[in-house]
């Protein structure tokens, strides 16, 4: 079973490059189709969406494309069943931490050697999604309870579109309605959380904390997905209240 | 106007409710400080005055009257000045001997006969004899035609008239207007509305107003004077006077004494003027003019020294006003006196000189009372007439003390006087307006150097914004006390007429967290240092300092936000399109040491311009950040990473400190990782006391590092860790591998600039 994949990128050198990459991540046979921008990703999904089982396993979309954001992209494409990840120069949470936000399963830093990308992209696949201490930060201050103060830095007021500024806007921990329940980070979440923060490795918390590196990676997965959750949710009135929807 | 207006005109700060709403606080500043009184009573007083001023003018008319003129002649006799009889215009200027009639005979009346009033007579014997020569003729004149005998034996039979209205003298109308201008002034210190001073300042406008009033009836008499009005005239002009200079002793006594006088104390102040006036009306006591000159100074000093004591002790802006006068006065009173009782041979010149006096002293008094309101709402009108009133009594004074000495009053020695006075203006001008009233123009210079200071300072520290201001209204007004309230206005406020000034002063940084930690205005109580009373002018100076103020943060913080945005335009434009083309050579590298190259290019950009957009970072994320980094890249080389971090304050990094450490550590771990071949690196940080300790070592086969080839790479090190100021050493370790030092002091984040 060949697995699609699209790759949303408008720099034809980094879309040859990241081809490469996702061919030697995985041994199945790969269909990957290439665009340059958002209309052209757009397009290809629409061609998808009528035949079932002919989705997109995997999409890979730039956050820097021409005519948008891939975070409007991302949001459109909340409900597909495939592997979202976002590739980008920025290495910072400000950028990042919207993209989580926004339903992206994980990210890919452009700057990085062929050999990392590769394992990076296999991990994620994996459900081993990165989390570099800045985005840990700012998921401890997102998760925390309303009347905390935000300790991140402020957003970055760059050319993203209203919906990424929405989105990021909700990183501050003032809610809309109130969290259920299930949003909540577990204690052991929280402490995992807490040690990436410092700068930890995935090893040496599981060290520190007496568990199996499977069970961090799990509580990573978990914290990924509470992420989605209460952000899709918190975008998806906000979409409806701004008539996006 | 509406009645509010005169809790309005004295802001008592009780009643000024916290929070007003801003066109209820919206007092009326530009109108006279605290003086706006209804219309209405002043018309009423107007119509009243006017009815009475017509009533005595037919009074006036209906007296008879001698149709004569009397004069004195050299020899201070009585002659005849003037005649409307054709016949008798001949014998102008001869002596009248007798004046008789059937009803009586008055036999050599002499000059006492053309006075009106018998306040300015110095001898009781000389003011018996004008009583009773008036009487006499008074009696004379009853029976209808009277005879002039002549000295020149000539005698003429003239009859009683009665003038017509139009036929009186211009001088009663004009004393009347005067007369009515000063009970109106009087009834509206009376109006406006407290302190208690205006209480005080009416009632000595009205005595004046009083004195006045009996000037005029005595300018519109003619021959004879009837006795009624000889008596009340005595009677009222003590009464006036003394309550006069009594009310000045009051206001001294009550609003200015340090230690009030005791009720009993004023009490019987009062009582001793009242019983003086009395007895001086019922003429009981001998020497009465002396016992009035002596009375009105024992006052006057009194006043005085009560003035002086408290504003040395106490001062205040009203204690100064009345002391600037009450001095003169004090000082000239005797002089008038001197002029009044100097020889008896003295020159018609001096005589009239002397009879002057007193008038003059009179229409002085008359024009300051008038001016005194004005001169609360501006300074140059206060100035102006101090200059004159300063003038007036300067000749006044010089005119009477040449008259005293030397009993003539000759051209000459008026042409000096007048120099002198000239002379004495001037430097009275110049002292008023540096001492009294004005602001000096050095003081101006002053001020715009203080305004410019304190600007710069609030560019430099907008936090001190109001720290500032208030240090700056102090400068300016030099304020006896500075108290900070909450209370919202739109504008400066004069409070306590003239005692105290209210400025809103906004919060310049609304950014502080914590409400009610700004006060919203500040309260300034005595100008300069209880001299000065705070004008309108000075609320609008104050304005302007506060508006100036904002509008320097204001410019301030706009500035910031213009470069703020710029250094994020250029971060953000170096980021994309330079980091982008970085990217693609990368891609493009032909060899891995290229791409190596190019990666460690587009990493520093990307540390500059991350730096450039973004705050300041705390040491804690910086070190979680470095670590993540490091081990990332040396688990790629399969290279382990030792990293120990302590420190005793998460600091703030800025910027320089930040972005070079940043690259720093990159470069040393590259080197490691390329030309020592290591598989151990091991990184320390410690911070401790602001010191910060880097260590970076290696088991790398690096030898020493004066023998290294060094690329851009180590150097740049040095560079960095120049930058920062600090200091770096390599050595090689023991075992193998090399060792690299960094010391660097951490200052406050704001101190360091971009070099």
């Amino acid at each position: 079973m060949t697995v699609k994949v699209l790759i949303v990128e408008d720099n034809p050198v980094a879309r040859t490059f990241l081809n490469r990459v996702v061919k030697d991540s995985f041994s199945d046979p790969m269909e990957i189709t290439e665009v340059g921008d958002l209309l052209g990703a757009r397009r290809q999904l629409e061609g998808t969406r009528h035949e079932v089982g002919h989705e997109f396993k995997l999409m890979l979309v730039d956050l820097e494309l021409p005519d948008g954001s891939g975070l409007e992209f991302l949001a459109e494409v909340g409900n597909y069943p495939a592997v979202k990840i976002v590739t980008t120069l920025y290495s910072d949470d400000e950028h990042l931490f919207p993209a989580l936000q926004c339903g992206a399963d994980g990210y890919l830093l452009k700057e990085d050697r062929f050999e990392m990308l590769v394992e990076e992209l296999q991990k994620i696949v994996r459900g081993q999604p990165p989390l570099s201490p800045a985005i840990a930060r700012r998921l401890l201050s997102h998760f925390r309870p309303i009347g905390n103060p935000d300790t991140g830095a402020a957003p970055l007021a760059s050319g993203f579109s209203s919906l990424a500024n929405t989105a990021g806007s909700n990183s501050r921990p003032v809610r809309i309605e109130p969290e259920p329940e299930c949003e909540r980070l577990t204690p052991r979440e929280t402490e995992v959380l807490t040690y990436l923060s410092k700068g930890f490795t995935i090893k040496e918390i599981a060290s520190l904390m007496g568990i199996k590196w499977f069970t961090v990676n799990d509580h990573i997965k978990s914290i990924y997905k509470k992420l989605n959750v209460s952000s899709r949710a918190e975008a998806a009135v906000l979409a409806s209240k701004q008539g996006l929807v | 106007m509406p009645p509010d207006h005169f809790s309005q005109s004295s802001l008592d700060l009780a009643a000024v409710a916290p929070n007003p709403s801003p066109d209820n606080a919206e007092a009326p500043t530009r109108t006279l400080a605290g003086w706006s009184p209804s219309l209405r009573p002043l018309l009423l007083l107007l119509v009243l005055a006017g009815i009475v001023w017509i009533g005595l003018a037919q009074w006036l008319v209906s007296q008879p009257r001698l149709p004569i003129r009397l004069g004195a002649n050299a020899q201070h006799e009585l002659v005849l000045q003037s005649a409307h009889d054709a016949a008798l215009q001949a014998h102008v200027g001869k002596r009248i001997t007798v004046i008789r009639s059937e009803a009586g005979v008055l036999e050599a009346p002499d000059t006492l006969l053309m006075r009106h009033s018998t306040r300015w007579l110095t001898r009781d014997a000389q003011r018996s004899s004008l009583f009773d020569q008036h009487k006499q003729l008074m009696q004379i004149i009853s029976s209808g035609t009277v005879t002039l005998e002549l000295s020149d034996g000539h005698s003429a039979d003239l009859v009683a008239t009665r003038l017509k209205l139009a036929e009186l003298t211009p001088g009663f109308w004009l004393r009347a207007i005067v007369a009515t201008l000063l009970a109106l002034t009087a009834l509206a210190w009376l109006l406006a509305t407290a302190p208690q001073i205006h209480k005080s300042l009416a009632f000595l406008t009205l005595c004046q107003a009083v004195l006045v009033a009996l000037d005029a009836v005595g300018a519109g008499l003619g021959t004879p004077v009837p006795s009624q009005f000889l008596t009340l005239d005595l009677a009222l002009r003590n009464m006036a006077e003394l309550t006069m200079f009594g009310s000045i002793l009051q206001a001294s006594g009550v609003h200015m004494a340090r230690v009030t006088w005791s009720g009993q104390g004023r009490a019987l102040a009062w009582l001793a003027l009242g019983l003086l006036a009395l007895l001086l009306g019922l003429r009981v006591l001998p020497q009465a003019w002396w016992w009035t000159q002596s009375g009105v100074q024992l006052v006057l000093t009194v006043a005085m020294w009560t003035q002086y004591r408290s504003q040395r002790q106490r001062p205040h802006p009203w204690t100064s006003l009345f002391s600037h006068f009450t001095l003169p006065a004090m000082l000239l009173w005797p002089l008038i006196t001197l002029a009044q009782i100097s020889g008896i041979n003295v020159t018609n010149d001096a005589l009239a000189m002397r009879e002057m006096a007193p008038q003059l002293w009179s229409a002085a008094l008359s024009a300051l009372f008038l001016a005194l309101p004005f001169m609360l709402h501006s300074q140059r009108v206060a100035r102006e007439v101090g200059l004159w009133s300063a003038l007036a009594l300067g000749s006044l004074s010089g005119a009477l003390l040449w008259t005293a000495l030397r009993g003539s009053m000759p051209l000459s020695a008026l042409w000096l006087d007048l120099l002198a006075v000239l002379v004495l203006g001037g430097v009275a001008r110049w002292w008023l307006s540096h001492h009294v009233f004005e602001r000096p123009p050095v003081r101006e210079s002053q001020l715009f150097d203080a305004l410019y200071r304190a600007i710069r300072l609030v560019d430099s520290q907008p936090q001190q914004a109001q720290t500032a201001l208030r240090a700056l209204l102090s400068s300016t007004f030099s304020p006896l006390r500075v108290e900070p309230l909450e209370r919202q206005l739109s504008s400066s406020v004069i409070l306590a007429d003239g005692a105290s000034l209210l400025i809103p002063v906004p919060n310049l940084h609304p950014s502080d967290a914590g409400p009610g930690v700004q006060s919203t205005s500040l309260m300034l109580h005595g100008s300069q240092s209880g001299r000065r009373l705070f004008t309108p002018e000075d609320a609008h100076l104050a304005d302007l300092i506060v508006e100036q103020i904002q509008r320097a943060v204001l410019f301030e913080k706009a500035v910031e936000q213009g470069r703020n945005e710029e250094r994020m335009r250029l971060a953000h434009d170096l980021h994309d399109d330079i980091g982008a083309r970085l990217l693609t050579l990368m891609y493009k590298a032909p060899t891995p040491e290229m791409e190596d190259y190019i990666r460690h290019t587009l990493k520093d950009l990307k540390t500059l311009t991350r730096g450039l957009s973004a705050g300041n970072r705390n040491l804690s994320g910086a070190c979680a950040e470095w670590k993540t980094d490091m081990a990332q890249r040396l688990a790629a080389v399969d290279c382990d990473l030792q990293w120990t971090a302590s420190w005793d304050q998460d600091q703030e990094l800025n910027v320089v400190h930040w972005s070079a450490l940043t690259r720093i550590l990159r470069e040393l771990v590259s080197n490691a990782i390329a030309h020592a071949h290591a598989s151990i690196v091991r990184i320390e940080l410690n911070l401790e006391l602001e010191q910060l300790m880097l260590r970076v070592q290696d088991n790398g086969n690096g030898k020493l590092p004066e023998l290294w080839a060094h690329g851009l790479g180590l150097s740049g090190v040095r560079k960095r860790v120049k930058q920062l100021g600090g200091s770096v050493q390599w050595t090689s370790l023991q075992e193998a591998g090399i060792q690299c030092e960094i010391r660097v002091t951490l200052g406050k984040p704001s101190d360091l600039r971009w070099s």
